[in-house]
């Protein structure tokens, strides 16, 4: 189980399986279980397996997911945790002994150097997302998704290719504001009902609107 | 990405030893041996960059990370047709470029003097150098680039999950000072960068600070008076009840 869990995380997929499992464990907690406390240097990482970890300092302040680690940063940097971590849902994953980590990584500095190389990569594609989702808007960013599944210029109907829980994540928003999304554009003359087929009056409308040039 | 730092006044050294003492604050250098860190400032300059300045653009080479030592770098891209997107402010004591210099070498963004600021550029060269003579700034850049990634993921989290009430509220909440009680805090920029930061339009920020009047938040200028810290708390986050209020 820890091999597969190390293979979900493109920094732990550096660890040799073998090396990893003499300070690593399986680690199961509840839901609301607070998994590693702020204004401490954590004595274990996390990987998330399965379920949520909510980040929480004063209010909530991010929550992670499968294949996302947990504790590294402080660790690693020698400084207390910003933040709780507290399951969301029942959590499984690894815990990775920090002292072990370390003893292991010392004198491994190829290993550090390809994490550099993969965070740096992943900070990257973060920045284009952030910047992504602050520049269109929740209905800018349905109507591009809409357009793409149609070569059509004026009128079209379109099947959604998941149902609209999925369409949600997707498109980065909760499924509340998809609906809104779905309303707002339907000044634009698109009509979705409750199943995946979508009816749209003017596809190039669609696309000005997802190029932004009207709010 | 924060590192101990008395005043932004205090943080202008007055020559080299200095800088070396400023850079080994840094989380990124702490622990690495006074010879290293006197090695990387002796490469490293302060340069003035005023209001308005472009420190970078996207795409050019990254060659060096940058600390703040006063005033404040917007970092943001831009689309074809000139619309601004403000991925993030950075206030002393903070640094950043850490991934653009040791990743494929390109700046993804534009960074900005906002106001007037003092900078500490710490060349690429310097940066490699640490990394190959002291395996521990390997591991300190590690455990850098896995904070910023937490702090960049908590943003997506809060532009993919809040309102824009919310995140205008969560803001507020997250100033200094903004502790409990009747308290007045200072926003750190103007309304308009405030509005790019959290990703919402200028006149949708002033809709949203109308709604926020009721919950008794009043905003005059840079002040932002909260008449009940808690009783705001409770009202932007959904299940935040007494036991959430009195844990913060």
């Amino acid at each position: 189980m820890i091999a597969e869990a190390l293979e979900t995380s493109p920094l732990f997929a550096l660890l040799p399986a073998t090396d990893a499992a003499g300070f690593a464990r399986p680690l199961h907690a509840p839901a609301q279980a607070v998994l590693l406390r702020r204004g401490e240097i954590p004595a274990s990482v996390l990987l998330i397996r399965h379920g949520a970890v909510d980040l929480v300092a004063g209010g909530p302040m991010g929550r992670l997911g499968p294949g996302e680690v947990v504790g590294l940063d402080a660790l690693f940097s020698a400084e207390p945790l910003a933040f709780d971590a507290v399951a969301a849902t029942p959590f499984e994953g690894v815990a990775l002994d920090g002292q072990g980590l370390l003893a292991f990584l010392d004198g491994r500095s190829d290993i550090l150097h390809a994490m550099i190389a993969i965070l740096s990569g992943q900070l990257r594609d973060q920045i284009r997302q952030i910047a992504d989702l602050k520049l269109h808007s929740c209905a800018e960013r349905l109507a591009g998704f809409l357009a793409t599944l149609t070569p059509a210029q004026r009128d079209a109907v379109v099947t959604l290719p998941c149902d609209k829980q999925r369409l949600a994540r997707r498109l980065g928003m909760e499924p509340a504001t998809l609906s809104r999304a779905f309303a707002r554009l339907r000044a634009l003359g698109v009509h979705a009902g409750r199943g995946a087929r979508v009816v749209i009056e003017d596809v190039a409308a669609l696309r000005r609107l997802a190029g932004g040039s009207e709010s | 990405m924060r590192w101990p730092c008395p005043s932004p006044g205090a943080c202008r050294p007055e020559g080299e030893q200095s800088l070396a003492a400023l850079l080994g604050r840094l989380p990124l250098f702490r622990g690495l041996s006074a010879e290293a860190i006197g090695a990387i400032a002796a490469l490293s300059a302060i340069i003035e960059v005023p209001r308005h300045t472009l420190l970078f653009g996207e795409g050019a080479p990254a060659t060096a990370l940058h600390v703040v030592l006063s005033g404040q770098i917007k970092v943001f891209s831009l689309t074809s047709d000139g619309r601004e997107s403000i991925v993030e402010v950075f206030s002393p004591p903070s640094f950043f470029g850490v991934a653009a210099v040791l990743g494929d070498g390109r700046f993804p963004v534009h960074a900005e003097a906002l106001y007037d600021a003092t900078v500490i550029r710490v060349p690429r060269e310097a940066m490699l150098e640490a990394l190959s003579s002291q395996p521990l700034a390997a591991l300190r850049t590690v455990g850098a680039l896995a904070r910023c990634r937490m702090a960049l993921a908590a943003q997506i989290h809060q532009l993919e999950t809040l309102s824009p009430l919310q995140r205008v509220a969560e803001f507020i909440l997250a100033l200094p000072g903004a502790e409990h009680g009747t308290v007045t805090v200072r926003l750190p920029f103007n309304k308009e960068t405030l509005a790019g930061r959290l990703g919402i339009r200028r006149e949708s920020l002033s809709r949203v600070l109308a709604r926020l009047k009721p919950l008794g938040v009043a905003v005059k200028g840079y002040d932002v008076c909260i008449l009940d810290v808690a009783a705001l708390r409770r009202a932007v986050r959904p299940g935040c009840g007494r036991d959430c209020a009195a844990a913060t």
